[in-house]
């Protein structure tokens, strides 16, 4: 399991890094081709493209939020991983007022990138 | 009469029953006195039952369904509950799909992952293990979904 997350993740870093979204064929938000409003995730692929190949400045315009969900992501996934019996890591991020906070930064996010 | 709670992950109390019902608990919210078989609902154990507009009839009538120790993963000794660890939240793939999949489903994973936890720190550990199923299910639907938008997304 945790190998083959490892292998897809070197072979979407490939193909992110080396082919262009912007120039085309890669998939499009529904969301924003029915309604003309950028969903949480819109400019993702671009933004990882961007990254990939150094250039943080595109990516943070592409989207910000990738640069705070992506670490917070993988600590959820890392705080999964602990089988120790307190699994004191895993409850303190799982508190419901922290999730409703993750849950409402996203929100504030989607509405935020729509204003201006 | 002392009344013990089981509340945030940990046993507190005693309480009489005056402070008891001054304090306002949830009616899920596990509670034991003496004279009580097991750790069971505020609102349908009977001596904090009526607080809950329960009458002793219908306190009576829900007690065998309702009480925690129908749970055979939570256990109690010396009046402690212990439970199994939470149940998985999925939230790395709630994260994931908010980023990539377009989808309302991340949003509602995350808020679905705060009920499997309050469920959880209530000693509510069947309906923490439900949610978590919901949890999956929403997760699964919403990468077929956003998957099978894919080429919608290019005829528009």
């Amino acid at each position: 399991m945790a190998a083959a997350a490892v292998i897809a993740a070197v072979a979407i870093a490939f193909y992110y890094g080396l082919h262009d979204p912007a120039a085309g064929g890669a998939p499009q938000c529904l969301f924003y081709k029915l309604t003309g409003w950028e969903c949480p995730g819109c400019g993702s692929q671009r933004a990882l493209h961007a990254a990939l190949n150094g250039d943080l400045t595109a990516a943070w315009h592409y989207n910000a939020m990738l640069f705070f969900l992506v670490p917070v992501a993988a600590l959820y996934g890392f705080a999964s991983l602990d089988t120790t019996p307190s699994r004191r890591l895993r409850r303190r991020i799982e508190q419901p007022a922290a999730l409703a906070l993750l849950a409402a930064a996203i929100i504030a996010w989607w509405i935020l990138r729509n204003i201006d | 009469m002392k009344i013990w709670i089981y509340s945030n992950g940990q046993q507190q109390g005693p309480y009489t029953f005056d402070q008891f019902a001054a304090l306002g608990v949830d009616g899920s919210t596990p509670v034991w006195y003496d004279g009580l078989p097991q750790w069971t609902r505020a609102d349908i154990a009977p001596l904090t039952a009526p607080l809950y507009g329960a009458t002793a009839g219908g306190a009576a009538q829900y007690s065998t369904r309702q009480t925690f120790v129908a749970d055979p993963n939570v256990v109690v000794v010396n009046n402690v509950v212990h439970q199994p660890p939470c149940p998985p939240t999925y939230l790395i793939w709630s994260i994931f799909i908010t980023c990539c999949c377009c989808q309302p489903g991340g949003i509602a994973g995350i808020i679905m992952a705060i009920v499997a936890r309050n469920r959880y720190n209530n000693g509510d550990y069947r309906g923490a293990r439900r949610m978590s199923e919901y949890i999956q299910w929403v997760l699964i639907i919403s990468i077929v979904l956003g998957l099978m938008s894919i080429p919608f997304a290019f005829m528009l």
